[in-house]
């Protein structure tokens, strides 16, 4: 998913930070800024200094290909397209645990599965050695 | 909501003689709820587990045994790795699916390349350890007066 972003915003584009460049790397295009991403992101309008009235218009600014963006109050999330499907096959008692899990966290199961697989994969530890979203293994 | 109690439903069932305190002692330590019934130890486990050899404090002779004398209710077990150890894993018939994009699916499979696992036991193990985690830190929040 690539989030474009116009160059106005290179106040903003200066506080995003993933010095890993795991879950996001940013390319300067001159006229725009081009974010692209390995799964979904998020931004808060505290963290990115703006006003209520200025973080609106960032919003409707920002383009998304790839994916969709969603704002909800002083929260803007990006998720990408997902047309691939996983299968897992589960024991009733790892299901349930689960789902108990998920209800825990507020997420559906389907969304408590993709974070913890794709959390555990970006993590140093987990994914030991991807190399973020521009290279392909 | 209690780990112990989601545990039980449906878990993955083990029984074996009271001959063999060390692999109750070492399953205890490792967190699995183990009980006493009877001339039997049983021992209730979420999802599939090993127990080496070592770890069990057995001769190899001893060890076979255990493998022979170790019921599975809800599951299957199987030595590994030059009966060295026995691993033991639930039956698995409930399908799950999610949705990913092209590059999350290339992490997922490049992380599971790292841990040597396919895909989905990959993924099976992020999620069973994200939801035990998940449950051990709600405890620890509600035992420090947090929640």
């Amino acid at each position: 998913m690539k989030v474009v972003i116009p160059s106005k915003y290179a106040v903003v584009i200066a506080r995003l930070r993933d010095p890993s460049g795991k879950f996001f790397r940013i390319t300067d295009c001159e006229d725009h800024f081009e974010i692209e991403v390995t799964t979904g992101l998020s931004f808060e309008r505290a963290a990115l200094g703006l006003t209520p009235k200025e973080f609106g218009a960032f919003y409707r600014d920002i383009k998304v290909w790839g994916g969709a963006k969603k704002k909800s109050g002083d929260h803007i999330a990006f998720e990408p397209r997902r047309p691939l499907v996983v299968s897992i096959r589960f024991a009733e008692s790892e299901l349930s645990l689960v789902q108990k899990a998920a209800e825990q966290m507020g997420v559906t199961v389907r969304e408590f599965i993709r974070f913890s697989a794709l959390s555990r994969a970006l993590m140093p530890t987990g994914g030991g050695g991807y190399d973020g979203p521009c290279q392909d293994s | 909501m209690d780990l112990a109690k989601i545990v039980e439903e449906g878990a993955l069932k083990i029984t074996f003689p009271k001959e063999y305190p060390s692999v109750a002692e070492v399953l205890g330590v490792r967190g699995f709820i183990v009980r006493e019934e009877g001339n039997s130890y049983v021992v209730l486990s979420p999802t599939s587990f090993s127990i080496s050899r070592t770890q069990a404090r057995l001769s190899l002779a001893d060890f076979r045994k255990f493998f022979k004398n170790a019921k599975v209710f809800g599951g299957f077990k199987e030595f590994e790795g030059e009966r060295e150890a026995i691993h033991f894993r639930p039956k698995r018939p409930l399908v799950m699916t999610f949705k990913v994009s092209v590059p999350e699916r290339k992490l997922i499979e490049f992380a599971a390349r790292q841990y040597l696992l396919d895909v989905s036991e990959y993924v099976r193990m992020c999620v069973t350890d994200n939801a035990i985690e998940t449950f051990i830190r709600a405890k620890r929040q509600r035992e420090t007066g947090l929640v």
